[in-house]
């Protein structure tokens, strides 16, 4: 229970995104197709986790001033392995994710969370809090893909939906990935937040 | 001290760690890598070059560089044509510009193919003058992402005019649309590279050497014919 709680709040009370604002690079760049946004969580969450259970296992031999190196050498190891294996064996996909597949090495969602969480805690408790926070960025990523594919192109993963609807290509576009997100940070923060909280941080007070 | 000593042990093993992992990955998944490059520039030649029987790669050495090359053969109304098609690489900084040329028996280009990798942004064109019907016309085979059949208009926006060789034009179709940009030179394909004004230079010397490289071929043929007789 204690562990689902961590898989809970990386999922969706403290969803990178929406609640942390962190990896909006790979969301708004990735984001123009569901097929797109997909492999992108996958190879997020793989490589998040991974990364995660990796450094936590190693974790007690590591000195605290070299750290961050030995966390970034993980990461980019187990992003580089992912990324071969890709090439290999779905070079499609590869070629699909280009240049944004090896950045997600130095994104700050992955650090951040093998810094904070994973260097602190067990084995099994950060693999279920990464899982749940890959799953988080997952989330958001395909909603926000979703939106934008129907809205930008009215079809969903190559499907017509609307016969004669013509659709606003701008949101397929980055303009378009800015007015779909800022929309959903507005509802997460107003709706699943609270106007309580936001009231909160307007005063300056801890929000709970 | 010894805690400096401890620190650069954890951080050199780590890393040297990495390393391993990396080198062995990649000798592990490098067959794979040739198979699929091997796969895609097939698919790719015969896409470009329909009606043609391809043989396995090839090489040809000429004064300064070694060139590819993949020897083709049509039967058409019982006249036997070859083709050689030739690639070379030009590497950027992440993007990769592969350049792959039909030339047939009496050294005209009858075909070019720019693919950028990795994501495999393409654009063909065939020469119908080689083809025999218009002159010195040049029809752009396909562009976008041949894997899933995307198109990318912002990829054909960014084609500039640049005067290689007047003589050959392109004439834009495709999709029903016939885009502005029609009428460009074949080599104006370059301009999708990044770094189009290297690229051209690069482009051209290619060009040259595949030229010549179909000379040296064609020469050492008969020279092998006449040694058989």
């Amino acid at each position: 229970m204690k562990h689902f709680s961590g898989f809970n709040r990386g999922l969706w009370l403290n969803n990178p995104v929406l609640a942390l604002n962190l990896g909006l690079c790979p969301v708004l760049a990735v984001s123009t197709s569901v097929y797109n946004a997909f492999w992108m969580s996958m190879v997020a969450v793989f490589v998040l986790t991974t990364s995660c259970i990796s450094v936590s296992i190693i974790r007690n031999i590591i000195p605290w001033n070299v750290r961050i190196p030995v966390f970034m050498a993980v990461i980019v190891t187990v992003m580089t392995v992912t990324e071969m294996a890709l090439n290999a064996y779905r070079p499609d996909i590869y070629g699909l994710l280009g240049i944004y597949l090896p950045i997600l090495a130095v994104n700050c969602l992955i650090l951040g969370k093998v810094e904070e969480h994973a260097s602190r805690n067990g084995v099994i408790a950060s693999g279920i809090d990464s899982l749940g926070t890959g799953l988080g960025f997952s989330l958001v990523l395909i909603i926000l893909a979703s939106l934008r594919e129907i809205s930008g192109t009215n079809s969903i993963l190559g499907h017509m939906l609307i016969e004669g609807f013509e659709p606003a290509s701008v949101m397929i576009m980055a303009p378009g990935g800015f007015i779909i997100l800022g929309l959903m940070l507005w509802l997460y923060n107003t709706l699943i937040r609270g106007l309580k909280n936001t009231d909160s941080r307007t005063r300056g007070e801890d929000i709970p | 001290m010894k805690i400096f000593f401890k620190q650069s042990f954890i951080l050199i093993v780590s890393i040297a760690s990495a390393i391993v992992i990396v080198f062995y990955t990649e000798k592990f998944a490098q067959p794979r890598f040739v198979q699929n490059e091997t796969l895609k520039v097939k698919d790719i030649i015969a896409r470009v070059f329909p009606g043609y029987n391809f043989s396995d790669e090839a090489s040809v050495q000429l004064d300064t560089k070694k060139v590819r090359y993949w020897p083709g053969i049509t039967d058409t109304d019982g006249m036997q044509k070859k083709l050689f098609v030739f690639m070379s690489v030009i590497p950027g900084y992440y993007y990769n510009l592969k350049l792959i040329a039909g030339i047939d028996e009496e050294n005209r280009i009858t075909g070019i193919c720019l693919l950028i990798n990795p994501g495999d942004l393409s654009s063909c064109a065939d020469n119908r003058d080689a083809i025999g019907n218009t002159p010195d016309m040049w029809i752009v085979k396909e562009r976008g992402v041949p894997d899933r059949g995307l198109s990318d208009p912002e990829f054909l926006a960014q084609f500039k005019r640049i005067d290689y060789k007047k003589a050959i034009r392109i004439e834009i179709t495709g999709s029903g649309k016939r885009f502005p940009e029609g009428g460009t030179t074949a080599l104006n394909l370059i301009n999708t590279y990044r770094e189009n004004i290297s690229a051209v230079k690069i482009i051209a010397g290619d060009l040259k050497d595949f030229l010549n490289a179909v000379s040296v071929i064609m020469s050492t043929s008969q020279e092998n014919a006449m040694e058989v007789k």
